[in-house]
């Protein structure tokens, strides 16, 4: 019977639950895997086989990604199961000609969606209950924390779901505005970063997450994490040999405040929906939008996103390639404003047929597509125009903590990677910037040159705010000798002993231990054959301490920006590893895990110390020796005189390892 | 009582309802006739707070019919495209009934039962249209209403069960009072059951009376004149054929006048016959330009 007070209306809630069984009962089939395959663990190992934290670790880990995922797309189809009476001319009449108010329509609805999203999770909860009590881990806090989180996530999406439905009319619609409405805003943030960072020189896309917030379950499955607290126990075995062994503490939820805050969104989505469902005009099923004042939202809203998308998409797909001697890699703006009006005018049509339901509207809405048009034409010039100054922003020197360096030669191989913070570096870091961006505003165009080198800067401001540009430089040798010149500098600051120590040590701490190391590639003069050869603690140590002193003096970083034919007279083919071990703290837990990790690298005739170093450790000597590339093609000719090349006057070298041919006398790098 | 005064319904640019008003009096069985998309369906659902109207006031018994739930526990009504649960059998759809009509009487359903004769247990959508329609009369009649609006009530239905429901409906009006709205195009069928009419067309209602008076209120007179002449033309006629000798006059007064006025031109045979409400609907309309056109494919 109905109440007299008619906010719910038992019947309409008991024939929601029985109309879409399948719905609900099929979750909650599905959701009973879980605990079963937990059932037969515990059938296998025996109870309290699996730590109490570890069980609910894995319930926050679920939590974390699984409920977000898949309450996103079970929430619509709750809500399609109980909404849809709204999307059919005839339904909508039967419900709103019954006795009952659309308050109680809309909380008896309502409630009917909310039982359906959480009927399969509590069924899920009951037997992970149960399985729990059998296996002798049960976790009531932790399945407490689970249950609220659960009950939060489901609230908020299907309020979102909800909210949506009383926009649209249509079944299709409201599916596919709540999965657009989730990811949106990431998406036009990318989208509208890739844009900008295309027209200017050096920028990144720099997705930075700034409106991620508006995508939830991006947001949600990015920031809930599930982290365990543990400390390490020592065993002694019946050997007599000490073992450790890390035990768990507890389990923890990250940022799980989120959830909290969601559902409190949940409820303003609720009150949206509600408001949206007083002025709702039963005449609007089967309409795209139902809303009045959306309409006008929705058609200049899907204009701008495939401004954006689709004009993007025809840029890459006509242009990229085809102004790039014009404008370097960076994209044009004529080109970009006509594919972002094109794509803007093509989505307001579309979304224009999609409001009428008819294919005939472009007389009636020409108006509104010009005005697409130029909205597009205009949101491509405010990319172009950067008002931010992002093209040719560069930090005052005070204001930046640290930069993140990272430089890499295509042609030959070579990489330089640290971070530096030092003032002197800084400086002359700033310089190369500075000088770099110059250079491309005197010549924007494709560069000549023989050889590519690509430098990323990230910089770490004072702010806590992270800022990159990426850099291809194309130059020839003559570039590297140019006083002054971007190459001139980039040389320069390569060789800086913070760079090099950087580069090599990027990892280390204070409290690492190196362990060892070794050589590859030594050549015994006697046998022929090419060794390795390990190096104790004590003589990676030594062999450590003679680096950082080539480093200090400069010696070290020379190998860059060489010529190909100094380079294979000077730096040697053999790789040294040094390996370190440390204790890493796993953050917030307190947790400590001893790790290990190797650096590698080579050395050139310029690095006197380490050679010296080599020489006293006995590594190297009269019969076992490094060799340069020009050294080992020299006794790979020796060893075989026929394969020996000259075509046309020219001598070609033979590659000892791939057995390509290359010319001698090549400027390169 | 159902009063509608100056109602106005708009879709985008279109007016379905244009200043529509009409009272329903207690008791009374109201038949709304009107061309296809005079604004019939449209008006019904207004009054059944399925479309909430742009201008105008609709009362039931003086009560404002917009989300008032306890007044709508009092009208059931009849869509010509009734719907029901995919699924749902005819029990399905009464105990559905009975959560929201607390007038909602087993007894009577079960009595209906015997009437439409259709396996209560056979899902609704697997039945023909007529036995829907049977099962929409055997529902709503079950609700008990005060009020019963009905829109194309006996589309789909044999001649034998037409009459078996409006016996019903009838009766219910007898017995209970019941008053009724009609919406139809059989307008036979309406002549021998509504007490009232309302002719609507544009979205208006173009006249509203008793039967007796719209009857009263024209004329059909067949008369032959002498020597065969035609028709005065003085003599204020909607309409004029003629078969041999034989005029057919339609004017728009009593049948008395009328053969006063006849009977100045001193006419061989002048008889009075009463016109049909389907003669009543064609000729009214016929002044606003809707008339069954004489066209030669």
């Amino acid at each position: 019977m109905q109440l007299k007070t008619s906010y719910f209306n038992g019947t309409l809630f008991r024939k929601n639950l029985m109309r879409f069984w399948p719905l609900w009962g099929g979750a909650s089939l599905a959701g009973a895997l879980a605990p079963l395959a937990m059932l037969m663990e515990i059938v296998r190992y025996g109870p309290k086989s699996i730590p109490t934290p570890e069980i609910t670790a894995a319930f926050y880990s679920v939590l974390a990604w699984a409920v977000p995922v898949v309450s996103l797309i079970y929430a619509v189809l709750c809500a399609l199961a109980v909404w849809h009476y709204l999307y059919n001319a005839r339904s909508v009449s039967m419900y709103h000609s019954l006795p009952v108010r659309r308050e109680g329509l809309f909380v008896t609805n309502f409630l009917s969606g909310m039982a359906m999203m959480l009927i399969p999770y509590v069924a899920v909860g009951l037997l992970t209950v149960i399985t729990s009590i059998a296996g002798g881990f049960l976790d009531l806090p932790g399945l407490a924390i689970t249950a609220l989180g659960v009950a939060g996530l489901s609230f908020f999406y299907f309020s979102t779901a909800t909210a949506v439905a009383f926009i649209t009319g249509n079944p299709f619609a409201l599916a596919g505005l709540y999965f657009i409405f989730h990811f949106l805003a990431a998406a036009l943030e990318f989208l509208l970063s890739t844009i900008m960072a295309g027209f200017y020189y050096g920028v990144d896309v720099a997705y930075g997450g700034v409106v991620e917030w508006l995508s939830p379950t991006i947001f949600l499955v990015t920031h809930l994490r599930a982290t365990t607290s543990s400390h390490y126990e020592t065993f002694t075995a019946a050997n007599g040999k000490v073992f450790e062994n890390r035990v768990l503490d507890a389990a923890h939820l990250v940022n799980g405040h989120l959830i909290a805050l969601y559902a409190l969104a949940g409820v303003a989505l609720v009150a949206l929906a509600w408001l949206l469902y007083r002025n709702r005009r039963s005449e609007s099923a089967g309409d795209v939008i139902a809303v009045g004042w959306m309409k006008p939202v929705f058609r200049y809203g899907v204009s701008v996103c495939t401004a954006l998308a689709g004009g993007l998409g025809l840029y890459l797909l006509l242009f990229d390639d085809f102004f790039a001697d014009l404008t370097g890699s960076n994209f044009s703006f004529l080109p970009m404003a006509f594919c972002m009006a094109f794509a803007g005018l093509l989505g307001f049509y579309i979304a224009s047929m999609l409001l009428a339901k008819s294919l005939h509207v472009f007389r009636s809405t020409w108006k509104g597509a010009v005005t697409a048009a130029v909205v597009a034409v205009a949101l491509c010039g405010l990319a172009a125009a950067d008002p931010a100054g992002m093209e040719h922003w560069i930090p005052e020197a005070d204001a930046v903590e640290s930069v993140y360096l990272s430089e890499h030669q295509g042609s030959n191989g070579t990489s330089c990677s640290g971070e530096v913070s030092e003032p002197e570096t800084l400086e002359k870091l700033l310089d190369l910037h500075q000088t770099i961006l110059a250079e491309h505003d005197a010549f924007p165009g494709e560069r000549a040159g023989i050889a590519d080198s690509s430098l990323s800067l990230t910089y770490t401001l004072k702010n806590g705010r992270q800022v990159s540009r990426s850099y291809r430089l194309v130059y020839s040798l003559s570039d590297v000798q140019t006083e002054g010149s971007a190459l001139q500098k980039l040389a320069e600051l390569v060789t800086l002993p913070e760079v090099q120590r950087s580069n090599l040590f990027y990892n280390r701490t204070q409290d690492d231990q190196i362990t060892s190391g070794s050589i590859a590639d030594l050549y015994n003069l006697e046998t022929g054959e090419y060794e390795s050869r390990q190096l104790n603690h004590g003589e990676a140590r030594a062999l450590e301490a003679a680096i950082l002193r080539d480093i200090d003096a400069g010696r070290f970083g020379k190998t860059f920006f060489l010529s190909q034919e100094e380079r294979r007279d000077t730096v040697y083919v053999n790789n040294f590893y040094l390996d370190y071990a440390f204790d890493r703290i796993y953050e917030p837990t307190q947790g400590v895990q001893r790790d290990y990790y190797s650096t590698s690298f080579s050395i050139s005739r310029y690095c006197t110390e380490t050679l010296q170093a080599l020489a006293d450790l006995g590594v190297i000597n009269e019969t076992q020796r490094l060799l340069t590339e020009a050294e080992q093609n020299a006794l790979y000719q020796a060893e075989s005189p026929a394969e020996d090349s000259s075509f046309n006057g020219e001598t070609y070298y033979h590659d000892p390892y791939t057995g390509d041919l290359y010319p001698a006398t090549e400027e390169a790098f | 009582m159902i009063e509608m005064n100056r109602i106005e319904k708009r879709f985008g640019a279109f007016a379905a309802l244009d200043g529509a008003s009409l009272t329903v009096p207690a008791g009374s069985v109201y038949g709304l006739v009107g061309p296809n998309g005079a604004g019939k369906s449209t008006l019904i659902r207004c009054l059944t707070g399925i479309y909430r109207q742009d201008a105008g006031e609709i009362t039931v018994d003086g009560e404002g019919i917009w989300e008032n739930a306890s007044l709508k526990n009092r009208i059931a009504a009849i869509p010509d495209d009734w719907y029901y649960f995919s699924q749902a059998t005819i029990r399905d759809m009464c105990r559905f009934y009975r959560g929201f009509y607390p007038s909602f009487s087993m007894e009577r359903y079960e009595k209906l039962k015997e009437v439409f004769e259709i396996d209560e247990k056979r899902v609704l959508r697997r039945l023909s249209k007529g036995m829907q329609k049977q099962a929409a009369f055997w529902l709503t009649l079950s609700c008990m209403p005060d009020y019963l609006i009905l829109d194309e009530p006996v589309d789909g239905l044999d001649p034998v069960m037409r009459r078996q429901v409006w016996s019903l409906v009838l009766g219910d009006v007898a017995q209970r009072g019941v008053t009724v709205l009609v919406s139809s195009h059989n307008l036979r069928e309406l002549e021998d059951v509504c007490d009232h009419v309302g002719i609507l067309d544009h979205g208006k209602v173009l006249l509203e009376r008793s039967l007796a008076q719209l009857q009263d209120n024209m004329v059909k007179l067949q008369v032959v004149f002498q020597d065969g002449a035609e028709v005065p033309e003085d003599l204020p006629v909607l309409h004029a054929s003629k078969v041999g000798r034989v005029h057919t006059l339609i004017m728009r007064m009593n049948a008395e006048e009328a053969q006063t006025r006849i009977a100045a031109y001193q006419p061989l045979l002048a008889d009075a016959i009463p016109l049909t409400l389907e003669e009543i609907f064609i000729y009214e309309l016929g002044g606003v330009d809707y008339a069954v056109k004489d066209i030669v494919l």
